[in-house]
């Protein structure tokens, strides 16, 4: 009974989230970039409006509002579809044997990663920063208690951390009427399958040829440290869903340079702006995909565009600040204050930094040879005439890596290389999928 | 720039005796049989595109059979070496299959015993949810830190802390409880308190009622 409630609040959002996103882009016919709208759009509608009323909310009532937020925007998007047309997606079919070879390669790894995700606990992160909150919300209502943020016994549980993952788990807690670490893992093999979807539509859109979109999908499986490493996909860590939401916010940006319409650039930006209420490091990605937008959108002289794409993401980061300074949330203590007094202080740390991503990067364990080729990937890039498009893909990915190492020169943790051992390959992760994309999108046309 | 459209309908040569700059109207064309007429859509000529000498065509002819086998060993590489790391995983693991409850997987290492979350909880059901629970831990037991997240995360809305005790003897601790108005304690892995019937044991853990 369980298991079919849970099921019943996923079908909810994801009606939801197909509903936004056929109303924002009627003429989106895919399965795939459908599938990919229903699932992130419905996730964020579902979070925000789960925080937003669990302020004045809470039970069945705000079950119900949350629930209606996400039926509206279905049930208008099933008034505008022709007749004829309501079931007319595209469901791409396999041509030629490297297709269906590809496919069939993708099917089996979903079977063994299914198989690996049953029996996978949520990890430590996963449990003690993550699924408490869902759990403390779905105790209370389905908001987090004042008490909470201010609790300090239950600092460990970082209180300042956004509430997407959190209130997603929760959603699925109030439709069952109780918490549960077994059941709540359905919404990560979810969050792979986004990932394999959006590698599929990227690479297949960008290079023009279906088979270089399989196999982007099924390299995804090889990276090792997103599908069986310690903090894999279906651990309940946020880094594995901030990285699908960073390149879905990229690949709807590339759409949007293809086919510049106002609707995907809303899209791009709902995705950008969502990456702060996943995860604090959100930010940081958000910033430089923006200024990576920016420069190619004013650029096209597109300045009411580049200045809309802002929007979502300065609400979220404002809002969710708003919102811990209400509650007078507990800090972060990871980091030092950012003053040039503390910036001079620890400088020496740079080269061991440096060191530290070198050794991530070669790490093949983790990341199999993904970051080798990556900047062969933007010079083969390059020289097949898409010199723009691998500035842009290398921007992305460079600039939020040089972002995230800098700030461990402010770590206040002692010793500071713990911390980077611990946090560094997840920040890592979150420009993988981009950086895969790229890989498949590079390689040398082999004629098929 | 020559961007050639339709090339499925027929051949088409472009030659060395092309206009000198601008755009090109025309090129020889050789249509055999019933082949359709193709489509050239003439962009810019750029100047420096008419040095196609035959190294060049040699080269791009090596390239073309090189690109292939670059992406296959690029792919291969990718692919072995994955595997390589897919075979370190190191994720925790459930025990078996079913309903599995994760705070129980990181509790059995501790307690050595199963259930430990669904055990704790219904141990501390009837206490006073707004006093807070203390869990004793000897000092230098690695467990310890580990215990205060992994409990805490499961019976909100009691505060928890860690008490690290130097000494084995947890009666002094217990009173010192008493008189902050805690309700449980937890002790653990230390020599269980004078017995008592209130006292419930979960594994390595003793939840000891010390709330009045």
């Amino acid at each position: 009974m369980n298991t079919l409630l849970a099921a019943l609040g996923l079908a909810v959002l994801l009606f939801g989230g197909w509903g936004i996103g056929y109303l924002l882009i009627p003429g989106e016919k895919p399965i795939s970039t459908m599938a990919v709208h229903a699932w992130l759009l419905g996730a964020i509608v579902v979070t925000i409006t789960l925080g937003f009323f669990g302020t004045i909310l809470s039970g069945r009532g705000l079950l119900a509002l949350v629930a209606v937020a996400c039926i509206i925007p279905g049930f208008a998007a099933l008034r505008k579809i022709p007749r004829r047309g309501m079931f007319a997606f595209e469901w791409p079919r396999p041509a030629g044997w490297l297709e269906w070879t590809l496919l069939a390669v993708i099917l089996c790894q979903c079977a063994v990663l299914l198989r690996y995700a049953w029996t996978t606990a949520i990890g430590w992160d996963g449990l003690v920063v993550w699924e408490i909150k869902a759990r403390i919300a779905a105790y209370n209502g389905g908001s987090l208690p004042v008490d909470y943020f201010t609790d300090p016994t239950r600092s460990w549980s970082h209180p300042d951390y956004p509430l997407m993952l959190p209130l997603l788990e929760t959603w699925i807690y109030m439709w069952m009427g109780q918490s549960s670490q077994f059941l709540v893992r359905i919404i990560y093999p979810v969050f792979y399958f986004a990932a394999l979807l959006l590698l599929y539509s990227g690479a297949a859109e960008i290079s023009g040829k279906r088979w270089v979109g399989l196999l982007a999908a099924s390299l995804l499986f090889f990276v090792s440290l997103l599908a069986t490493g310690q903090s894999n996909v279906f651990t309940g860590y946020a880094d594995f869903p901030l990285a699908v939401l960073y390149l879905a916010a990229v690949a709807s940006f590339i759409r949007y340079t293809r086919d510049p319409a106002n609707s995907r650039a809303v899209l791009f930006a709902i995705y950008a702006g969502a990456m702060p209420w996943m995860k604090r490091e959100g930010a940081i990605l958000w910033l430089c995909f923006i200024l990576v937008a920016g420069v190619e959108l004013i650029g096209q002289r597109k300045i009411r565009v580049a200045l809309l794409a802002v929007v979502p993401g300065l609400i979220t980061i404002a809002g969710w600040k708003i919102a811990q300074f209400s509650v007078r949330a507990i800090p972060n203590h990871d980091f030092l204050p950012a003053t040039a007094a503390n910036v001079a202080a620890h400088l020496n740390r740079v080269g061991p930094i440096l060191r530290a991503v070198i050794v991530e990067l070669s790490s093949i364990n983790d990341w199999s040879i993904l970051w080798a080729v990556f900047p062969i990937a933007l010079v083969l890039l390059a020289a097949k005439g898409r010199r723009t498009l691998s500035l842009q893909l290398g921007a992305l990915v460079f600039m939020p890596l040089v972002l995230y190492a800098s700030v461990y020169i402010l770590s206040s943790w002692n010793p500071y290389q713990t911390h980077i051992d611990c946090s560094l390959p997840r920040l890592v992760s979150h420009l993988s999928l981009v950086a895969l994309l790229t890989f498949a999108i590079a390689l040398p046309d082999t004629g098929q | 720039m020559v961007s050639i459209s339709n090339t499925a309908f027929g051949f088409w040569f472009l030659t060395d005796s092309q206009p000198e700059t601008g755009r090109i109207y025309a090129c020889t064309r050789t249509c055999l049989g019933a082949h359709s007429i193709g489509i050239i859509d003439f962009a810019h000529f750029h100047p420096s595109d008419r040095n196609v000498n035959s190294a060049r065509s040699h080269n791009s002819h090596r390239w073309r059979i090189l690109q292939p086998l670059l992406a296959v060993a690029m792919v291969a590489a990718f692919v072995v070496c994955g595997l390589h790391g897919l075979k370190k995983a190191r994720s925790h693991r459930t025990d078996g299959i079913g309903v599995l409850n994760s705070t129980d997987s990181f509790l059995l290492q501790a307690l050595r015993v199963n259930g430990g979350a669904e055990k704790i909880l219904s141990a501390i059901s009837d206490l006073p949810p707004l006093q807070p629970l203390a869990i004793i831990a000897p000092k230098d037991n690695i467990f310890g830190p580990i215990l205060l997240p992994t409990i805490g995360s499961i019976t909100w809305p009691h505060q928890v802390y860690l008490i690290q005790a130097a000494n084995p003897d947890v009666s002094k601790s217990l009173d010192t409880l008493r008189n902050d108005h805690f309700a449980a304690a937890l002790v653990y892995d230390l020599a269980p308190p004078v017995p008592d019937s209130g006292n419930r044991r979960v594994g390595a853990l003793t939840i000891v009622r010390v709330s009045k």
